[in-house]
């Protein structure tokens, strides 16, 4: 799950909250940062902004670094990747399931991925928190 | 061997205007380069760059430009009025090169485009990665207004609407649905805490899905809350 989906997360889990009224409580005077980092699709590299909203939120740092390592640009190579060649995907849910399956296709929003048991597994990519070589083996696609 | 500014400029079916806006030269100074004024050492390079040519390529004085190919000359300027002030000349910048950013979205277009590296490098006549930053705002412009009209082309069903937010329903998450609820068949959500639900699509928006269960209730899930889903039966229809 990259860092914006987990911010859109967060902040759909206190109910109502805009994201006008997190930049307020962050000291920012208009909610254009906030907005761009909830729907950006590679890592946000405003250390100072990042430090901001974990404190926000009440979450590490290290775990929104975390999460901002593994941004949905580079899950888009995985499963590109993985569709070329044919290997194998695995993917971690937020929930710490695994699914593993071979890609048939995937979108901005969504996986199609082939299970052992020949069934097509829509699954959602703000949903997927980890893969293999997730912040190492990536490019930008 | 080296030939006269007036030649290559007209090889390229450029004016002198066009190519003054390409090099940064003022138009008068081609003017005058054509004429036979020998060209400047800061200009030539400019030039060469502008004309995608070697610097030897270009002559350093003229030939007049021959009566069989007349240029036409500068339009006179119009009256200005006196109270009117005169309008500076927009400065000379120097040109800088394309950023990251500029030729990343170049190499996207003209994949979206299909064009290969080849076809790309006779469309604009060098390395797509030796652009200038003007050049490559006028390439980038091109290909997008390109590539509308190659989507404007496309019949409108297949037509790609992309929601705003990043878990909105895309292209193909909206077909597998669609088949879904067309045929009726029962499919099996899981949410991100691992709550599940059994029912047939009764139909979705950008950021939802509304299904009806087997006791009647319809329910609506919302995309963020979701995991994954999956038809239910073990015989998945086409």
């Amino acid at each position: 799950m990259s860092l914006s989906d987990h911010l859109r997360y967060l902040r759909a889990q206190q109910g109502g909250t805009n994201t006008f009224m997190v930049a307020q409580a962050i000291g920012l005077e208009k909610p254009t940062a906030v907005n761009l980092a909830e729907k950006q699709y590679r890592p946000i590299l405003d250390e100072e902004l990042v430090a901001r909203l974990a404190e926000y939120y009440g979450r590490s740092l290290e775990e929104f670094r975390w999460h901002n390592a593994r941004p949905r640009k580079y899950l888009t190579f995985y499963i590109a990747r993985a569709l070329k060649s044919k290997e194998l995907v695995t993917l971690t849910l937020r929930s710490g399931r695994q699914l593993r399956g071979r890609a048939e296709w995937w979108d901005f929003g969504s996986v199609g991925l082939r299970d052992e048991n020949g069934r097509l597994l829509v699954i959602q990519r703000h949903a997927v928190i980890d893969w293999p070589g997730a912040a190492t083996e990536w490019q930008d696609v | 061997m080296s030939n006269n500014l007036w030649e290559l400029r007209k090889q390229r079916n450029l004016t002198v205007k066009q190519l003054a806006a390409k090099s940064g030269i003022p138009a008068k100074s081609i003017y005058a380069y054509e004429a036979g004024e020998q060209v400047k050492m800061a200009d030539m390079d400019k030039l060469a760059k502008a004309l995608f040519v070697n610097k030897t390529a270009i002559k350093f004085q003229s030939d007049p430009i021959t009566k069989t190919q007349p240029e036409p000359p500068p339009k006179p300027a119009k009256p200005t009025p006196v109270l009117k002030p005169q309008v500076a000349e927009p400065k000379e910048r120097p040109s800088q090169p394309a950023t990251e950013g500029q030729l990343n979205h170049l190499h996207t277009l003209t994949q979206k485009l299909g064009l290969d590296d080849t076809a790309v490098f006779l469309r604009i006549n060098q390395p797509l990665d030796e652009l200038a930053f003007q050049e490559a705002r006028f390439w980038i412009k091109t290909f997008e207004s390109e590539l509308r009209t190659a989507e404007g082309q496309r019949p409108p069903d297949t037509r790609r609407l992309r929601a705003f937010l990043p878990e909105g329903v895309d292209e193909f998450e909206a077909n597998y649905l669609l088949a879904r609820q067309q045929a009726g068949d029962e499919v099996t959500f899981t949410l991100l805490d691992g709550t599940t639900f059994n029912g047939r699509v009764l139909g979705f928006g950008s950021y939802n899905i509304t299904i009806r269960q087997a006791d009647g209730s319809e329910t609506t899930i919302q995309k963020l809350s979701l995991a994954y889903y999956h038809v239910a039966a073990t015989e998945e229809k086409p």
